[in-house]
Parts: C-alpha cells; structure tokens; sequence
C-alpha cells in the first residue's frame, strides 16, 4: 500500500488549524492539566500526597480525552461529509486515520507532558510516566477511531465515546477507594495506566501487566478493523 | 475519446429500482445535463460513476477507467460539487482550499487566483461558516476546479440559489466549458440546461427517457408547430408553419407590421413533461 505522507500532514495542518476554533474539542486537551493544577497546588498536600492529583487526572487525560475527541472528530467530518470529500480528493482512508490519529496523540502528548512540571518526576519517571502516557493514548485511539467510524454523526458518537471513555478512565478513580473494583478493572487498560501513574517509581511491570494492555490494544484494534470493514469509513 | 461511458447500468436499493440499463457515452470536452426531478436518480448516478457506490448491473468507465476501481491519480482527473456541502465551516475560505493545495501538491497562488474566479477574493479570511448560501455554493466550485480537472461532476449546483449567483456561476462553467473541461451536470432547470449542454438526457424513474441535443429534442416534440408574430398593435398572431403561410408572413414584414417572431418550439421543460406527465421541479 502506497501511503502519501503529504496527505497525512495536510491532515494534520488542517485538523490543529480548526481545533483552536473549536472550543469543545480545545477544552477537552487542557480542562485535565488546568483541573490538576488547581487540585495539586490547593489541596494535593493535605491529601499527603502531593501527587495524588496528577495521577488520577493524567490517566483521564491519557484514557479519556483521545477516545472522545478521536470519534467526534471522525464523526463530524461524516456527518457534514468533509471525510467523502477528502476520500474523492484522493486522500486514502489509511492516510486520514493516521493524520487524525497522529493530531489527536501529538495534541495528548503535548498537553498531557505539562503533568511533569507539576509533579515530583525524576528523568526515568518522567520518561515512564510519558510513555505509559502514549501507550494508553495509542489503545484510546483506536477506540476512538472505531467509535467514530460507527457512529453516523456527532451526536451518537459523543453519546457513545463518553460512557465507553468515562468507564475507562474513571474506573483507577474508583479502585483506588473500592478494592472489589480494582479486581476487575486491573483488566482494562485504563486501570494498569492508572496505577502506573499513582506510583511511577515504585512500578512493577510484569508480564501480566503486558499481556493486558496488549490484549486491550488488540481488543480495540478488532473493534476498529470491524466498524471499517462493515461500516466502511468512507460511506 | 469518450470521457465516460455507462453500459447497462442498473442500481437496486433493496427491492427498489433506483436506475434501470443506462446507456450512455460523453465525450472529451462535452457539457452533459442529466435532467429529472428529484428522486429520479441522479445522484446516485453521480455515485456510481465516481466509484462512491457500487451498480448492481452493468458497468461504468471513467476515462476508459472501471469506477469501482478508481484510483488517487484518477481522482485528480476528476472535480466534484456534490447536493451536500462538505466545506469546513470554522475554518476560513483560503484554509479550506490550502487542504486541499497540500492534498493536490499545487502551488499555492492557484487558492488567491480560484477565489478570485469564483468572486470570492475579498473573503478569503472568512470562515466559511459565516459565506452566505451561494457563496458557499462558489468556494465548493472553487474546491472542485481547483486542481484543473478534466472531468467535472456538478450535482444541482445552482439549486436553490438567487438568480445573480445563478448567472455568475453559469458564466464560470462556460469559461470551463471553453477551456474543454468535460461537465456531467444534473438538474432540474431546465434552463441552465439548454443554456450549458451539449447533450442532455431526460431520467424518469431511473430510466433516460430522451436523449439528444435540447434544441433537437424542442424541434423533435413541436407538435404545435405554429409561428407567432407580435405585431405593432400589440396582437399577436399565430401561424400554421407551412410553405401556405409564407405569403402572408411576407406581406406583414413589407408592411412593417412585424415587431417580433417566434416559433412554438416546447422547452425542455414541456417536453418532460409531454414524455412523463410530471413537471421537472416536482
């Protein structure tokens, strides 16, 4: 398969140009960072544990944001029929996805990297905390790319990637206070980005751990390949 | 060489027929008008040939190309202004056509030249969001012609449109049309047709019903076949068109009496309806 890289980076230019006009899909990549701030700086001492703030709103961010901006922006272009235009213009279905993809990781990552300046990160932590970072964003990507591949228009994606997101990204919240959850949830990958982020230095990586982020990523690459085969992104 | 070429074409929708053996072949350079009312199947028609749907029968050919199996280079043959917008609405006039600048690999002075084209210059920094409706119509035909297509697929581009944009996108077409862009127009202004075609082909319930030159098929459907003469005292008088006729029509000219005459040739729009019993904008 030939892929254009130029198509993908006019992908890309155009979708940061209409993400600083759209406010929705804006507030979605700093509404976590600015939340945790806030949380950290005010109460996060009190809680004795300064960093408490930053894991829990970093796994949102790493887990939730990419799901929900991924399947509104496919959706979106769908529905107003921007996508069809840029499937006769020539531009491959591959193409798109990765400019999207890559937009919505580059944008994660960026946002989500302001995390380490307010956290008590080492270089090899804050290089783990990055990665685990990318590595659930990747796994929300994908996600996201199915859901906004099934949904016909915004609406139904939003009502769609913001409960699957939500479950996924809150479930390491609830854990942490509810340990019957924890031994369900260390199944999803937004629980294993989540403890990661609660102890960075301490972090075990096992084989386990491995296999379930892996499954997880294949679960929803499945999902994805799926809607794309029998929901046909173009149409 | 033919620009395309329909062979049997057929279309179901579940049980229903949406196109039955469609025939047809444009030429290189041709403005084609594919008329009918709405739900008669042009667009679907549009669909097949741009590869976007499949047939259930037959076969489509695009630049002698099968249009289920078109490719990247093909689309850049091809521009396109389909019933639904698809334009970036919060992003500015320049920035929705320097997408697709990128996408094509031209220069970029092509976006300033296109705007200017479709009188658009001035609101290059507007959001497109915020272009009136027939501006919105003209950045579409700015996207479509932007890349110099040789094909250029037109779905109701003026429908719903006030007659001054109207008129400044039919002058457009025929600037393309001069510079021999193949043009598949649909529509149901029967007007536009006669004003832009070559070939037109009436499509009634999935099916081309005439197909010819318009003026052609106005001469061919003259069942009135009657001259009118609008004289100086305001009447008008109708004539049967036979050799008969001749000597009274020549005396009137003598006399100065004539101010204008017109023969009773049907417009595209009553030779639809002749053929179906339905008016075109029904």
């Amino acid at each position: 398969m030939k892929v254009s890289v130029s198509h993908i980076g006019a992908i890309f230019v155009k979708q940061c140009k209409d993400v600083f006009k759209n406010t929705q899909v804006l507030v979605l990549f700093v509404i976590y960072p600015i939340v945790a701030a806030i949380m950290t700086t005010s109460v996060g001492g009190q809680l004795g544990q300064m960093d408490f703030f930053i894991s829990i709103f970093a796994t949102m961010h790493a887990v939730f944001t990419p799901v929900v901006v991924t399947a509104s922006v496919i959706s979106e272009e769908k529905e107003k029929n921007t996508l069809r235009v840029l499937i006769m213009s020539g531009v491959r279905p591959f193409e798109y996805l990765t400019g999207i993809g890559g937009f919505v990781f580059f944008c994660t990552m960026l946002t989500g990297s302001s995390y380490l300046a307010m956290g008590s990160f080492n270089m090899g932590t804050g290089a783990g905390f990055l990665l685990c970072m990318g590595i659930g964003c990747i796994c929300s990507i994908v996600l996201g790319l199915a859901i906004g591949g099934f949904a016909d228009n915004l609406m139904s994606a939003n009502a769609l990637a913001v409960p699957v997101s939500m479950v996924i990204s809150f479930l390491p919240m609830i854990a942490y206070f509810n340990k019957a959850i924890g031994r369900v949830s260390k199944y999803i990958y937004g629980q294993q980005i989540g403890n990661y982020m609660q102890n960075p230095s301490g972090y075990n990586l096992t084989v386990e751990i491995i296999s379930i982020v892996a499954v997880n990523f294949l679960l929803c690459l499945v999902a994805f390949i799926f809607v794309f085969r029998h929901n046909r992104i173009e149409n | 060489m033919e620009a395309i070429r329909l062979k049997n074409i057929g279309k179901n929708f579940g049980e229903k027929k949406v196109l039955t053996n469609i025939n047809l072949e444009i030429k290189e350079g041709e403005v084609f008008g594919l008329l009918g009312p709405s739900g008669a199947g042009k667009t679907t028609l549009i669909k097949i040939l741009t590869g976007q749907l499949p047939a259930t029968e037959g076969e489509a050919f695009v630049f002698g190309k099968d249009s289920r199996k078109l490719k990247e280079n093909n689309f850049r043959e091809i521009g396109m202004v389909m019933d639904n917008s698809g334009i970036y609405e919060r992003l500015t006039c320049y920035d929705n056509l320097k997408l697709f600048v990128n996408i094509y690999k031209i220069n970029k002075k092509k976006i300033e030249e296109v705007l200017s084209l479709v009188g658009l210059g001035k609101e290059k920094s507007t959001p497109s969001g915020k272009l009136s409706k027939g501006m919105k119509q003209r950045l579409i035909l700015a996207r479509a012609i932007l890349h110099e297509p040789k094909l250029l697929f037109l779905d109701e581009p003026t429908s719903g449109l006030d007659p001054v944009t109207m008129k400044s996108i039919h002058e457009l077409l025929l600037e393309l049309k001069k510079d021999g862009t193949t043009i598949f127009l649909t529509t149901h202004n029967m007007e536009e047709a006669a004003k832009m075609c070559n070939n037109i082909a009436l499509l009634h319930e999935g099916n081309i019903i005439e197909y010819g030159r318009p003026e052609e098929l106005c001469r061919k459907y003259n069942t009135e076949n009657q001259i009118k003469i609008f004289i100086k005292n305001g009447q008008i008088m109708s004539l049967e068109n036979i050799p008969d006729n001749a000597a009274k029509i020549e005396q009137l000219f003598k006399q100065g009496e004539v101010v204008s005459i017109h023969s009773s040739e049907p417009n595209l729009e009553k030779v639809f309806l002749a053929l179906t019993g339905r008016r075109l904008e029904e």
